[in-house]
């Protein structure tokens, strides 16, 4: 085949399902349309469930007193409204080791009095459920964090908060969404939306009274009224709720039970040089809850987590105790210090094997190939070490890591996750490069322990 | 749990098999039909193990998945497209295939602007609808489903000669076509 040939068979495999599935029409225009015998389906079912249950863990049964009755499906649904483990709304109180409704850790009282929302606020509307999640006014920021939930939703175009007689309109820091389409031939509808409003600036006067008006362009406004109250200032994480520490890492968890969930909240002490990124590697790695006779609770709203999954709900219904043991398997930190140098020769055209092992933070990282793809591009493929075996030992393993230059990069399919290909801006023609390969990403195993008396 | 076309991704990365299950009756006809195609020539045993295969891939491979870049079901059927040609190569002799799983990731990383490389996509494809039905029948063939020469021509009828230069006609009008639908687009913007 020569080049064009090759082109375009790159240029098909873009093709979206419903092309390709035209492109088989066309290849069996005049031959039946190929149905899969039902024998066929039993059989392939078998081979690949049994092959995904073979590779999944075993999990305990879930106690009797445990599962989902209507009410509590009710309950959860609920949950979703009004704790929300979103993704933005995690990140914030990660960013901000800020507690909602409790206060935070300050340094040697140089914090100036925060006003929070105690609990989050709910306004039941016509057809959806608007939440405004937490508050924080001090002397220079105003924090305003606001959800809505329903079915064929407007998302907001802009917010004001209203102290005494001052407005403050806030700016749209951030907006996630999620959509739904019901088939191919229908238009996607917004179910839920979820948005951080900031205003960095001088705050005349904190009123502890005050409302949250959310507009949706010019015709149509929400208000919803709350009242503020004084936020608590810790001296040290511990003061704060429960900690653990483990190889130098510290959690601290924060409990708030409300019926028969219980919300757990985890933050961490900043360390120098390092950044913790997120309270598990990957859903399968997520806490867990137990008590002191070894019953287990279950994550409540299961399919909403995401990392950093520092705030999640557990399931606590039928305990007949208030003492809990929170277990976090693994802690994912950012080592924003550590770097690798090396050198690289580049080919004058096509790709040459490199196969050489760097270590990063004390973590190989093993380049396989450079191929050189135009005068001024490089692309590099490189692998980490098998994470799944690292975790499936429990050991400390590399997930991620930075390279200074590189534009753009993309997962190799290697039957594992390891692989991946960064494409390099070089200098004209250059014949060797430096790399700096920087900023690891590692999966740190415990697991930290942390007993939580709801008493 | 219910799976749904929602929260299928998720529960596939959390490994709940009644997530793999919800994949294989809601695309295991499409996933089917095309590894059928590529295989035309195979046992059904032989499409049966290659369509399980495709799913315990895609079990295993389901962090791989990128919503951004298209859909769950747009994966599955590119995951079969190369499953079935490391399929039919190993069932054949013959090795002139391209496929394997790090050429098509080099192949899709060393395309340079994707949403470029969308909009010719979209333009080859007007084109090759413009061709006639034999042609169309056997651009696919050849380019998406990699078929040799040699076994187009014994499922058309025709010399491997006559195959190579109704190909090569097409390639030449889809060059022409694009030249002159890209030279409008541009000198239209």
């Amino acid at each position: 085949m020569d080049r064009h040939e090759q082109q375009l068979i790159k240029l098909l495999d873009l093709m979206d399902a419903k092309q390709i599935e035209k492109v088989l029409s066309v290849v069996d225009a005049d031959g039946a349309k190929i149905v899969m015998p039902a024998v066929s389906v039993a059989r392939i079912k078998q081979q690949a469930l049994g092959h995904a249950k073979l590779k999944k863990k075993s999990r305990p049964n879930k106690p009797l007193a445990f599962k989902l009755t209507a009410a509590s499906l009710l309950l959860l649904v609920f949950a979703v409204a009004f704790y929300g483990p979103a993704n933005t709304w995690a990140q914030i109180v990660k960013a901000l080791n800020f507690i909602p409704g409790i206060g935070k850790v300050v340094d040697n009282n140089k914090e100036t009095t925060r006003h929070i929302l105690a609990q989050p606020i709910e306004l039941k509307l016509a057809e959806s459920t608007l939440t405004v999640k937490a508050i924080s006014v001090d002397q220079r920021n105003i924090m305003v964090v606001v959800e809505e939930v329903g079915d064929k939703l407007t998302l907001p175009t802009q917010a004001t908060l209203v102290l005494g007689e001052q407005e403050y309109p806030l700016h749209r820091t951030s907006l996630s969404h999620q959509q739904r389409q019901e088939n191919e031939h229908e238009a996607w509808t917004i179910l839920d939306w979820e948005s951080y409003f900031t205003r960095y600036g001088i705050v005349t006067a904190v009123e502890r009274e005050g409302l949250v008006r959310v507009n949706y362009g010019e015709e149509k406004q929400v208000e919803i009224p709350f009242k503020l109250e004084v936020a608590a200032n810790f001296t040290d994480y511990a003061e704060m709720g429960p900690t653990a520490s483990v190889k130098g890492l510290s959690v601290t968890a924060i409990p708030s039970l409300k019926d028969n969930l219980l919300k757990i909240s985890l933050l961490s002490p900043p360390l120098a040089g390092q950044q913790v990124r997120s309270y598990a590697y990957s859903l399968e790695t997520l806490m867990t809850l137990s008590d002191q006779r070894g019953n287990s609770y279950p994550l409540a709203v299961k399919d909403h987590y995401s990392l950093p999954a520092n705030e999640v709900l557990f399931d606590i219904s039928g305990a007949e105790t208030k003492q809990f043991i929170l277990s976090i398997p693994c802690i994912v930190v950012k080592q924003e210090k550590e770097a690798a140098l090396l050198k690289l020769a580049i080919p004058p055209q096509g790709k040459t094997i490199v196969d050489q092992t760097v270590k990063l933070a004390g973590h190989e990282v093993i380049l396989h190939t450079v191929e050189r793809l135009d005068e001024k591009t490089i692309q590099l493929h490189v692998t980490l070490p098998q994470s799944d075996l690292a975790r499936a030992q429990n050991k400390d393993h590399l997930v991620d890591f930075d390279l200074k230059d590189y534009f753009n990069y993309g997962y190799g399919m290697h039957g594992d996750d390891t692989g991946r290909y960064y494409k390099i801006n070089i200098p004209r023609d250059a014949e060797e490069i430096s790399l700096t390969l920087k900023e690891p990403v590692l999966a740190i195993y415990g697991p930290w322990e942390i007993e939580l008396d709801l008493e | 749990m219910v799976i749904t076309g929602e929260n299928v991704v998720l529960a596939l990365q959390a490994k709940r098999p009644e997530a793999l299950e919800y994949l294989i009756n809601q695309y295991g006809q499409s996933v089917y039909s095309l590894a059928r195609t590529i295989l035309r020539s195979a046992a059904s045993e032989d499409v049966e193990e290659c369509v399980s295969d495709i799913f315990a891939a895609a079990w295993q491979k389901s962090k791989e998945y990128d919503g951004q870049k298209g859909t769950i079901k747009t994966w599955l059927l590119m995951l079969t497209k190369y499953r079935a040609l490391d399929y039919r190569r190993k069932l054949s002799t013959q090795s002139a295939y391209l496929a394997s799983d790090e050429q098509l990731t080099t192949s899709l990383q060393a395309v340079e602007d994707e949403v470029l490389q969308r909009e010719r996509l979209q333009l080859t494809l007007a084109v090759v609808e413009t061709f006639s039905e034999l042609d169309q029948k056997l651009f696919f063939r050849r380019y998406f489903l990699q078929e040799a020469l040699d076994e187009l021509a014994a499922a058309f009828d025709l010399t491997k000669r006559a195959v190579e230069n109704r190909l090569w006609r097409c390639r030449k009008e889809l060059r022409d076509q694009l030249a002159e639908k890209e030279g409008s687009s541009c000198g239209s913007s």
